[in-house]
């Protein structure tokens, strides 16, 4: 009897997790149906008063004018470039450095770490400025040196993040390596980096996202167009303040950009469990 | 340890690389005779960045030795442009606002260009009230090259169901009233169709300001906000929007009322010209324009854009040349014969087809422009005494919006607004 | 003999330290100390960006602490951290825990959960400017067909940075979600079998084991989310522009105003320096706390 009500008290705290995670996909979904539905209006549909998700006709037309618009071909290919690069300099030196300030001992190791922080909180806009001008004495304005270089010196963000999954790596797992005569080094190429395949794989996706949508940066240090990203095409139908933008093709840009991140994730996210399975150290 | 100091010198290696390639990209190799300029721009649509290039082309085969690179800026243009400055990297030609030239000339970012006036341009070619805007302290700062005006949006259809037969001039305020009132329509206490929409933006309100012969500043410098004709306007807009309900609520902006008009929600919209190809564009779209209204006077503004050489080029002379040509009569020429939504700044130009190409469309079916043009001859320039500076601007549209939001009453408006604006105008 | 040997060896330890941190060193000498440093300077002269700065000592200071509309800004900001910062903790963490559990589609509804973090945010933006439009939005529709007139969730200045709130949550929680299961994962299983065995229920477990065991994921998000709350701009810029009355104006948003739009770049960094200290005392507060409830087992 016992065993029974068991099982169906199990089955109901199922159904009741599905339920749950299934309102809430609802909401995530909502906003995200409706760009695409305005992606599939014609501009004069748009705004009803009784919003409907499915549009009187479908204009695949808006994805062919924004594919021209924001040149996508050219734009993906500086994306990618810049993307690449990116994210080799930022897996190798963050993990370096939160390797460093989780696993190693030195002076001043907390008052270090707290600036490493702190440099995030001084709101970019007053940087921007110096920033620049040391840019463009080193002639490196309109190059995307500005966009890439920067991330081979380490994130603060990433940094942390990194810093605070291998503080939840086993300290004996070191101490035994080292009785076996393991370098620092190869403590963090053989046994960390191993062991924190998730929380790479997070950086990854979240530095992917985040060079893949950055519009600020290119705005401001790329100035010819052939150089341009697929952030900055997008803007192009922001337009100006007094034209407004063109909702559908925006939404229709907007849609056919985060593809490729949205595909990496969809990837990514069964690595997150098999990352954990095959070292099979700590499940 | 030997591997992590190789990983190092791999990164540093790695760094320099880039930098290396950014340093080759940036140096471009100077001829001896050529002049190079670079011309920085804010990009309104997506089709002016072709159509600059192919202005470009144009110009080179008459002047070979003048080279000009473009900067195309599609966002943030000011924030790019005092970057630029700010960096001593600034182009020799920039676009510029008119809301930017106080800033600029009074802090000598620009060549002053009345000594040129006669020699590579005439100011005497270009429609007075444009050229306004971009004076400062009597002197000249920028050539303009593209104008916008004021019109009167309306929906014929909504009109022919009202019954409201469609005016082909001026309409009075009060006419505007009253139609608006008749062509509000209301469902269950949710407006379903506005009489009248407009930019809740003190660049759209102050012609009707001026209509009724109001000012913000007189000849002295002294505001002022607290007189009759002033108040008279915004309560005007208040009683739209609160007593009649036939104007959407003052607020947000995210969703623009041009959308609201164009999917047919609104009898009438006040609106610049540019939103024209915007709005006729669409083939199944009814559309009238007419002039603005007329109350004690007439008054349209006048949008520009303008080009100006900033003082830190090297080559002036060549800067003024070019400018010159882009922003004269044979530069407006090919910029208009493109699809370029907006209207030259020259005067005979005014008088051609040329006037209103950028907005002509085949198949829709608008097709008079008359009042279009005509509005386009006697605009005037917004009062850069207010309007360039930003400041001033925030703090009368955040009071209005206090008032139109109904926190504060009419006359604590008004002399808050000019208490805080003379304040700002003594800094 | 031992002890000068024991020295070497921790200096060596250190010297290995160093060299980790390295590459985060050399970056901060050539991209960081120049412009902060260049910032400090310019906080303390008036600077119209187009001609040379001029110092005037603490006047930008003192001037900020007359000024109505950066207490607006800073309150605003504030209320706007705490609004969206524990919600989005709390809904993800509880979501995230969900979606570790073994149910079928869970690949799918994991990559559903990430999708608003991969948009950008200009499309956020604007679809939310849509959601949120007083007569044409999706919300007010929906209210519509039940006969309930909704507000103007971006014209009413009493519910603006509430539906900018809610966007954001929307936004955030996904990130979080990714990391929190990113964090799960190294939970180890046998604790809870051991943990059920000693006839621990889901509750109980959830506070001894799940959340000891990530609380430093649950730290490093709250001090992001107050980071990144705190410094909060292009979502208001693009929805309200700061309004209505002011009530969406965050901080960043009118220290962006004050430097690019009215000239005054030496009172915005001034501004800047402020938002600064507040932002790194509290962060310096949540790090001294931080030993009591965030468990690393890598300490123990």
């Amino acid at each position: 009897m016992i065993f029974v009500s068991a099982k169906i008290k199990h089955r109901l705290s199922y159904l009741l997790i599905y339920i749950l995670l299934l309102a809430g996909t609802i909401l995530i979904i909502l906003p995200l149906l409706w760009q695409v539905t305005i992606s599939l209006k014609s501009s004069n549909t748009i705004f009803e008063l009784q919003p409907s998700f499915i549009p009187k006709e479908f204009k695949i037309s808006n994805y062919s004018e924004a594919f021209k618009g924001m040149q996508f071909l050219r734009f993906f290919k500086n994306t990618v470039y810049i993307s690449i690069l990116t994210l080799i300099g930022t897996l190798f030196s963050c993990s370096l450095v939160a390797f460093g300030f989780s696993r190693t001992k030195f002076k001043g190791q907390n008052f270090l770490f707290f600036i490493l922080l702190s440099t995030l909180m001084l709101p970019s806009q007053v940087t921007l400025i110096p920033m620049y001008i040391t840019y463009a004495k080193l002639g490196l304005i309109n190059s995307y040196f500005p966009l890439i270089a920067p991330h081979f010196f380490g994130d603060a963000f990433y940094i942390f993040m990194l810093k605070q999954f291998f503080s939840s790596i086993p300290k004996e797992l070191d101490e035994s390596a080292t009785i076996d005569g393991c370098n620092t080094f190869r403590i963090y190429w053989n046994i960390i980096l191993p062991l924190s395949v998730p929380a790479l794989l997070t950086v990854i996706l979240f530095k992917f996202n985040w060079v893949w949508n950055d519009f600020v940066n290119p705005l401001i240090y790329v100035n010819d167009q052939n150089k341009y990203t697929l952030s900055l095409g997008l803007y192009i139908f922001k337009a100006s303040e007094k034209f407004g933008p063109k909702w559908n093709y925006l939404m229709a840009a907007a849609t056919i950009m985060m593809i490729p991140v949205f595909t990496l994730y969809a990837i990514f996210q069964k690595r997150f469990i098999e990352g954990i399975a095959t070292t099979g150290l700590k499940g | 340890m030997r591997k992590s100091v190789m990983i190092l010198i791999l990164i540093g290696i790695t760094a320099m690389g880039l930098w290396a390639k950014g340093n080759v990209e940036t140096a471009s190799p100077m001829g001896d005779e050529k002049i190079s300029l670079e011309y920085a721009y804010m990009v309104e649509s997506g089709d002016t960045v072709e159509l600059y290039k192919s202005m470009l082309q144009e110009y080179q085969k008459e002047t070979p030795n003048i080279e000009v690179k473009f900067i195309p800026i599609v966002d943030d243009y000011a924030k790019k442009l005092l970057l630029m400055v700010a960096s001593k990297t600034a182009p020799d030609i920039a676009w510029i606002g008119e809301d930017m030239i106080r800033q600029y000339a009074s802090q000598n970012a620009l060549v002053a260009l009345d000594p040129y006036d006669g020699e590579f341009f005439n100011s005497s070619d270009y429609v007075q009230g444009n050229l306004e805007g971009y004076t400062y302290d009597d002197t000249l700062y920028a050539l303009p090259f593209d104008s916008a005006t004021g019109l009167l949006f309306i929906n014929n259809d909504i009109f022919d169901k009202a019954g409201v037969e469609i005016p082909s001039d001026h309409i009075t305020l009060s006419q505007l009233k009253e139609i608006a009132k008749a062509t509000t329509i209301k469902e269950n206490n949710v407006t379903v169709q506005y009489g009248f929409v407009t930019g809740t933006y003190m660049g759209y309100l102050h012609p009707f300001f001026r209509m009724a012969n109001g000012t913000f500043i007189d000849a002295n410098g002294n505001t002022t906000f607290n007189t009759e004709p002033v108040k008279e306007i915004f309560q005007y807009f208040y009683n739209l929007i609160h007593e009649d309900n036939s104007m959407p609520e003052y607020g947000s902006q995210a969703v623009p009322f041009v959308e609201i008009f164009k999917s047919g929600k609104a009898a009438m919209m006040f609106n610049g010209s540019w939103a024209v190809g915007e709005v006729m564009s669409q083939e199944d779209f009814n559309c009238t324009i007419i002039k603005l209204p007329q109350y004690k006077t007439i008054a349209t503004p006048a949008w520009t854009g303008g080009t100006a050489v900033l003082s830190s080029t090297k080559n002036r002379e060549a800067a003024i040349k070019f400018l010159s040509w882009f922003s004269g009569e044979e530069g407006q020429k090919i910029k208009f014969s493109g699809k370029f939504a907006a209207s030259p700044t020259i005067k005979t130009l005014l008088d051609t087809e040329l006037a209103y190409n950028g907005y002509k469309n085949p198949k829709a079916p608008m097709n008079d422009f008359t009042n279009l043009v005509d509005s386009l001859n006697y605009a005037y320039a917004l009062p850069s005494l207010i309007f360039g500076n930003n400041q001033i601007m925030d703090t009368i549209e955040k009071e209005a919006e206090k008032y139109f939001l109904q926190t504060i009453s009419l006359d604590e408006l008004v002399t808050q607004l000019d208490k805080k604006v003379t304040k700002l105008l003594n800094e | 003999m031992v002890f000068i040997a024991g020295d070497s060896k921790l200096k060596n330890q250190q010297r290995i330290g160093y060299l980790f941190i390295s590459p985060w060193i050399l970056g901060m000498l050539l991209f960081t100390i120049y412009p902060t440093v260049f910032s400090l300077y310019i906080s303390f002269t008036e600077w119209p960006i187009l001609i040379e700065p001029k110092f005037i000592f603490f006047k930008n200071y003192l001037e900020i602490f007359q000024d109505e509309f950066f207490f607006n800004s800073l309150w605003v900001t504030t209320k706007f951290a705490i609004y969206t910062t524990f919600p989005t903790l709390m809904i993800s963490l509880f979501i995230a825990i969900l979606l570790n559990t073994k149910i079928q589609f869970r690949g799918v509804l994991r990559t559903i959960y990430y999708l608003p973090a991969v948009l950008p945010t200009i499309a956020v933006a604007l679809v939310w400017a849509f959601i949120f439009n007083k007569d044409y939005g999706l919300i007010n529709g929906f209210l519509r067909t039940f006969g309930i007139t909704g507000p103007g969730w971006l014209a009413d200045p009493k519910v603006a940075l509430l539906s900018i709130s809610i966007m954001s949550i929307w936004t955030l929680c996904s990130t979080n979600i990714i990391l929190y299961l990113a964090g799960l994962q190294g939970v180890p299983k046998v604790y809870y079998e051991v943990s059920t065995l000693d006839g621990a229920n889901v509750v109980q477990q959830f506070f001894s084991i799940t959340i000891p065991l990530i609380s430093p994921i649950i730290f490093y998000t709250l001090v992001m989310s107050l980071i990144t709350t705190f410094q909060v701009f292009t979502s208001a810029m693009m929805l309200t522009h700061g309004g209505p009355i002011d009530s969406t104006r965050f901080y960043v948003l009118y220290l962006y105003d004050t430097a690019f739009s009215y000239y005054k770049m030496g009172y915005a960094s001034a501004l800047a320096w402020i938002l600064f200290i507040i932002i790194l005392t509290l962060n310096y507060t949540i790090f001294k706390t931080s030993k009591i409830w965030v468990f690393y087992e890598g300490d123990a």
